[in-house]
């Protein structure tokens, strides 16, 4: 399936939609059918009150547009693009699609995540991921800012690509949810298991996993850590048989190199859930 | 478990008495040179400030001390040597052995120039003391065994000494009432006192007691017997010392030493005069001197000459307080001052409670000489190939004996010194039937440690002989343990791997990775470099730069500094606090030290989260509210059956499938934040299935208090849709509705639930309270339905909106239930924008919304009407839809002109109608005004919302038509009127016209009247 991309699209740098997060984000392009009117978007979305501000919802309109969710048939309605990849997949994988679709200089905000593979730091403290993406993605046309680094998370940590702590270090490890939805999707549509198949798949098409590639390639210490915990968990098994070729180091489980994956059921718990559905369960039924 | 092992564990290898021959306080061995050589153990480290003029804040041998006191002519002038080390650090055995050097035993040469005089610490008694300095000259002394006198009569004697001679500092002084029995009563003390010293000298080992006859609580009480104004309270530094002076002076005498210093020197000098040989006295501890320490020191530092050495050895400590106390005042001199500066050495054995000589490596060869010895004496001897199994020192090894050094300790403290090695440990060990790892684990010398193999993996047994005997492989990061250890203590694995090495065959176990750097991070964290290897499980010694393939190696720093006894201690502790972790998290027995481990989960539930808010968990609304659980400090969280709290909680359960994340949790607290190698993604998860629980169980208790129908959030929109109706009549609830403000400017009229319904009516009364939640109310639909300031979270409000909007009345229904009385805590569930200040209770919301609920919906139209009425009374008897303000203005004024003629006092209300009624137009919308009128006249409504809805219309309609207050005045006017009237009509201009004839007749009246008055 070939991915669409918007046309006459803002050509605005992705992490300079500073107010834009991904609670609303994905909020927003759930009700977007074909033919939804941006006002009634606005009626919906806009706090309703005297002094209200629709900046925030033509922001996020933006963004959907930017990163290819939705085009502008009229001025005034919106509707999804159809047939992009992975629609079966939830909303937050598929914006990990999106972006790592865009071309340069969009493919900016996909590659902070290859910063934080290199730097494999479990804790990555906000200041030093900024310096780094300042040295490693220097060449872009715009100056990295914290403002433009605090928009990437906000955006990302909604959706589970990264924690962010004590609003001090980003913890780099992908949710339990997005691992297993990744590693079941590659498994269906591949009806492959193999750890290193699979991770590359992840990389081509979602976010960088791995803090060296050269030989046996290590998975970066957040996202060793969410396999690590599924492993922990039982919802995950890593095999490295006697005449694996392909193996991953996997630091964070205790079987140093695998090669084959087999995912159990996906628990109910809410640490499986992407965050913003996993406070879901609080509400009555 | 412990039969099968005692079955194998092989103590034929030593004997009872043997081993309580040699491993005991007073060591038998030390009367006899060839044990004595046998057993000891080179005391190579000793720190010297200064040395006779050679050494100078150095490390100096035994021999370098030996041979200094070999330095020298047999009559130079006296030279003191200070020798400081605390209890069991081997000074005496180093005494002992200086002692045989200069009798020639050892290797020394040159020896026959000296003669030692050992004055043990076991033989301090006076006559002791005396008899060994008279010994060499084969003088005898004639000195009576104190222990062998009766203690009252010495102390009689005392007395009478005292009162005959006390001595020049208290020959001014009046001393009967201290020494009258019936006041003072010294004597009695005294007689005490030498009973306790008697007992003290009879006793075997170096028994604590308190060698003054006289010590400062018996001053104490001397003191306070004889009241504040005795001399003895005003000068009491001085007189203690004087009098504790005297009584030894008179003590000493009694028993036969007349004047122990000139004995002292005549002896010595006799030495060197007639045998050409200088005594080196050689002291093992001044500080159990009793009677004699303050006579010794005296002639120590007196600058008359003396020709003798003396050691002077004594307990750390010993001179922030006695040392002071037995020297007296020196002038302005500091009394260790003084002492240091005239003498030629100052030497430590220890410090902080650790023996400078004896390090780990040390500490093994020091109780292999013991081993071999007491084996040897015992006369069995154990297999070739079990000691070799146990690196020859069976039944410990080398990993075992470090790992003890390394964890020595007494009160709590740290003490690596040899005798509490020898004495509270190996000798234990070797009298017990349990197994020496068992021994240690249960023993109050050897501070906890931690499994050095992973606890999750292993059963007990294993894990303890595995952590006393193991040692880290080099090749592959596991613990490895000698194949012959684990067979003589029973241990069987088939799991595990075995691999051959040069020296034996071992297991390989899984290593507690997770303690080891939890621990390990301490150490880094307070700078020191010494507990990896030694007490986290790691016998290489990754951190502290040892070569790991040789256990020989030695410590390497040359300062005397060492291991800092806090950050020792501070190890000590979190080994202990794991130890009680492991054992809690295994059983659900006691757990001591749970608070550490409460601790980190609190903290980590809270990196990520703010566990104890409900509100919209994906929102980022600074400032808007939220309802907080508020006990305690922070998210409560139980230790299962060790620590639980009542109320809601985050529960830690027992068992060891959480053994691995639990460790994590005590490590965070241990060491105020993750370990290197700690899965932070596993805490993550760990933490948000806690928090979303938790916030669940808020829920749940709130949700309780409600009709199942209904949500807390239905409760917001509830109250703020009652509040908008309450304020101003409102009966839509769009989305407006939901975030627009209440302002009460917007109204141009005062609220009628107040106004017309009256202040003390109950929906009045209840509406009162529930306006006080305004604030409450919005900021918590702000905290429930935003998802950022400006951004309203669509889906979550839609439903619920639509719930109240569609059907407010089923939902007042509900909030009719609402029951607060089966929420627990109700305290604990307060509203803020913080927790901090979250102080207005859920309760009292939920109360004030169900009670408003209540008396909104008994609000009937009669009741509505009554309190209409008086508005509608006026208006129903003379409105009619034909006036026009012409009419109502003309009607004014005829009625005016009558009530003039009666001098009637016009009422303001009825100046402010004239004065509209003047107007040209004065904008009466009547016909809107009739039109309006039929609403109130006979109220036919569908619910309690449109009830509050007319009153609001009413009260608008008060405020925008005029019409009212014409009908109400023009009404009065009439009233006012009828005070003289006769006939009545109903009709306006019928009744006018009547009260016009009236006016006529009053006006011919008045005429009368005034030409009355006139005339």
């Amino acid at each position: 399936m070939t991915y669409t991309y918007a046309t006459n699209k803002s050509s605005r740098d992705l992490v300079s939609y500073q107010s834009v997060r991904g609670a609303e984000t994905k909020a927003i392009f759930e009700t977007i059918q074909e033919g939804t009117s941006i006002s009634g978007i606005k009626d919906n979305f806009v706090k309703p009150v005297e002094d209200s501000s629709d900046r925030n919802v033509d922001h996020v309109l933006q963004f959907l547009e930017a990163t290819d969710f939705i085009e502008r048939p009229s001025e005034r309605t919106v509707q999804p693009i159809e047939n992009q990849p992975f629609e079966n997949l939830p909303f937050e994988l598929r914006l990990l699609h999106h972006l790592s679709r865009q071309e340069n200089p969009q493919d900016h905000f996909i590659r902070i995540t290859e910063v934080v593979a290199d730097a494999d730091v479990a804790l990555y403290d906000k200041e030093d991921l900024l310096e780094d993406v300042k040295r490693q993605l220097g060449s872009y046309p715009f100056d990295w800012t914290k403002e433009k680094i605090k928009m990437w998370y906000d955006m990302l940590a909604p959706l589970g690509l990264v924690s962010v702590r004590d609003n001090q270090e980003i913890l780099t490890s992908p949710s339990p949810a997005i691992v297993y939805d990744l590693l079941d999707e590659y498994e269906t549509r591949e009806g492959d298991r193999r750890v290193r198949h699979a991770l590359d798949w992840v990389e081509e098409h979602f976010f960088a996993c791995y803090t060296s590639r050269g030989g046996v390639p290590t998975v970066h210490r957040g996202l060793s850590d969410t396999i690590g915990t599924l492993v922990a968990d039982g919802v995950l098994e890593l095999r490295s048989p006697s005449d694996a070729t392909h193996e991953v180091d996997v630091p964070s489980t205790k079987a140093d190199r695998v090669s084959s994956f087999t995912l159990n059921d996906r628990p109910a718990r809410p640490a499986y859930q992407y965050p913003l559905e996993a406070h879901e369960i609080e509400v009555k039924a | 478990m412990s039969s099968q092992q005692q079955q194998t564990y092989d103590t034929t290898g030593w004997t009872e008495s043997v081993v309580k021959d040699y491993l005991t306080a007073t060591s038998q061995q030390k009367d006899d040179p060839e044990k004595f050589y046998d057993t000891h153990l080179d005391v190579d480290k000793i720190y010297a400030e200064f040395l006779g003029g050679t050494y100078q804040d150095d490390f100096v041998s035994q021999e370098d001390l030996r041979d200094e006191l070999l330095s020298g002519g047999v009559d130079d002038d006296i030279r003191t040597y200070i020798l400081r080390g605390e209890t069991g650090s081997g000074k005496s055995q180093l005494c002992q052995w200086l002692d045989y050097e200069l009798q020639g035993i050892g290797n020394a040469e040159n020896v026959d120039e000296r003669v030692p005089l050992h004055i043990k610490a076991s033989e301090t008694s006076l006559e002791q003391i005396i008899t060994t300095i008279a010994e060499p000259l084969e003088i005898d002394p004639e000195v009576d065994q104190v222990t062998e006198l009766n203690a009252g009569e010495l102390a009689d004697g005392i007395v009478a000494s005292i009162r005959a001679n006390p001595g020049p500092k208290l020959k001014d002084i009046e001393l009967n009432r201290l020494l009258s029995p019936k006041e003072g009563d010294l004597g009695s003390i005294l007689e005490k006192n030498i009973e306790n010293y008697q007992k003290g000298l009879m006793e075997d080992d170096e028994t604590d007691f308190d060698p003054n006859l006289i010590s400062r609580d018996d001053y104490r009480d001397l003191r306070l017997k004889l009241g504040t104004d005795s001399v003895f309270h005003e000068n009491a530094d001085v007189l203690r010392q004087a009098l504790r002076d005297e009584i030894h002076r008179h003590f000493s005498h009694l028993i036969g030493v007349d004047d122990f210093q000139g004995q002292l020197r005549d002896y010595t000098k006799r030495m060197v005069e007639e045998q050409n040989q200088r005594p080196v006295i050689i002291c093992e501890d001044v500080t159990t001197f009793s009677v004699l320490k303050e006579q010794l020191l005296d002639q120590i530092i007196q600058v008359e000459s003396a020709t003798y050495d003396i050691v002077l050895g004594y307990t750390t400590g010993f001179e922030q307080d006695d040392l002071q106390d037995a020297l007296g005042s020196r002038g302005s001199e500091e009394p260790l001052t003084y002492l240091k500066d005239r003498a030629e050495g100052y030497l430590s054995l220890t410090d902080d409670g650790e023996a400078y000589f004896l390090d780990d490596a040390i500490s093994v060869e020091l109780v292999r000489k013991y081993l071999d010895v007491i084996k040897r004496e015992s006369g069995v001897g154990v297999s070739e190939e079990l000691e070799s199994a146990f690196d020859s020192l069976y039944p410990f090894n080398r990993a075992f004996i470090r790992r003890v050094y390394q964890n020595l300790q007494e009160n709590g403290d740290p003490r690596r010194t040899p005798r509490v090695l020898l004495q509270k440990v190996v000798r234990r060990c070797l009298l017990s039937d349990d197994p020496p790892y068992e021994v240690v684990e249960k023993s109050t010398n050897v501070a906890d440690i931690v499994p050095a193999v992973n606890p999750a993996a292993y059963d007990d047994l294993t894990e303890q002989v595995a952590t006393w005997y193991g040692v880290e492989d080099e090749s592959s990061d596991r613990i490895k343990v000698n194949q012959g250890v684990l067979d003589a203590f029973g241990v069987r694995h088939t799991s595990v791997q075995t691999v051959d090495r040069e020296d034996g065959t071992y297991s390989l176990f899984e290593s507690n990775e997770m303690a080891q750097q939890i621990l390990i991070e301490t150490g880094e964290t307070t700078g020191t470099d010494t507990p990896g290897g030694d007490s986290g499980g790691s016998d290489t010694g990754k951190t502290t730069g040892k070569d790991p393939d040789d256990p020989e190696t030695e410590t390497t720093g040359q300062q005397p500094t060492g291991q800092n006894s806090t950050e020792r201690k501070d190890l000590d502790r979190k080994q202990r606090q794991m130890k009680d972790f492991y054992k809690w998290v295994r059983t659900g027995d006691d757990y001591e030290s749970s608070e550490k481990l409460r601790g980190g989960a609190e903290d980590i539930l809270e990196l990520w989260h703010e566990p104890t808010r409900l509100a919209n968990p994906n929102a980022t609304t600074p400032g808007a509210n939220g309802i907080y659980y508020t006990k305690g400090s922070s998210v409560p969280v139980s230790i299962q059956g060790a620590n639980e709290r009542k109320g809601l909680d985050v529960m830690l359960p027992f068992g060891e499938d959480h053994m691995e994340l639990y460790t994590e949790v005590l490590g965070y607290e241990l060491n105020d934040g993750f370990r290197e190698g700690a899965n932070i993604e596993q805490l993550h998860s760990w933490a948000t299935e806690n928090v979303v629980g938790f916030r669940q169980k808020m829920r749940d208790a709130l949700e309780t208090c409600l009709p199942p129908e209904m949500t807390i959030e239905h409760c917001f929109l509830l109250g703020k849709y009652l509040l908008l109706n309450g304020e101003f009549g409102e009966t839509a609830f769009g989305r407006e509705e939901v975030f627009t403000g209440i302002d009460l400017d917007d109204r141009e009229y005062s609220n009628p639930i107040h106004t017309i319904l009256g202040r003390t009516h109950p929906v009045s009364e209840m509406f009162t309270e529930l306006s006080h939640r305004r604030s409450d109310i919005e900021g918590l639909i702000e905290g429930f339905f935003l998802l950022k300031s400006s951004v309203v979270d669509y889906q979550k409000l839609r439903d619920v909106r639509t719930d109240i909007a569609n059907d407010p009345g089923e939902y007042l229904g509900y909030a009719q239930q609402i029951d607060t009385g089966k929420l627990d805590e109700p305290t604990r569930y307060e509203i803020g924008s913080t927790r901090s200040n979250a102080n207005v209770q859920v309760s009292t919301f939920l109360d004030a919304l169900s009670d408003y609920a209540i008396e909104v919906d008994i609000l009937d139209d009669d009741d509505l009407q009554s309190h209409f009425d008086e508005y509608l009374d006026p208006v129903r008897k003379w409105y009619d839809p034909s006036h026009t303000a012409t009419e109502l203005a003309d009607w004014f004024d005829r009625l005016e002109d009558c009530l003039g003629t009666f001098e009637e006092t016009k009422e303001s209300d009825w100046q402010d109608v004239e004065e509209l009624l003047e107007k040209e137009d004065p904008q009466l919308q009547l016909s809107e005004f009739g039109n309006r009128i039929d609403d109130f006249l006979d109220p036919e409504l569908d619910s309690p919302f449109e009830r509050i809805s007319v009153l609001h219309s009413f009260a608008q309609s008060q405020e925008n038509h005029h019409a009212w207050k014409v009908y109400r005045v023009l009404d009065e006017m009439i009233d006012a009127l009828d005070e003289y009237d006769v006939d009545q009509s109903t009709d306006l201009t019928d009744r006018l016209t009547e009260l016009e004839r009236l006016n006529e007749y009053e006006s011919a009246r008045s005429e009368v009247r005034a030409a009355l008055e006139e005339y």
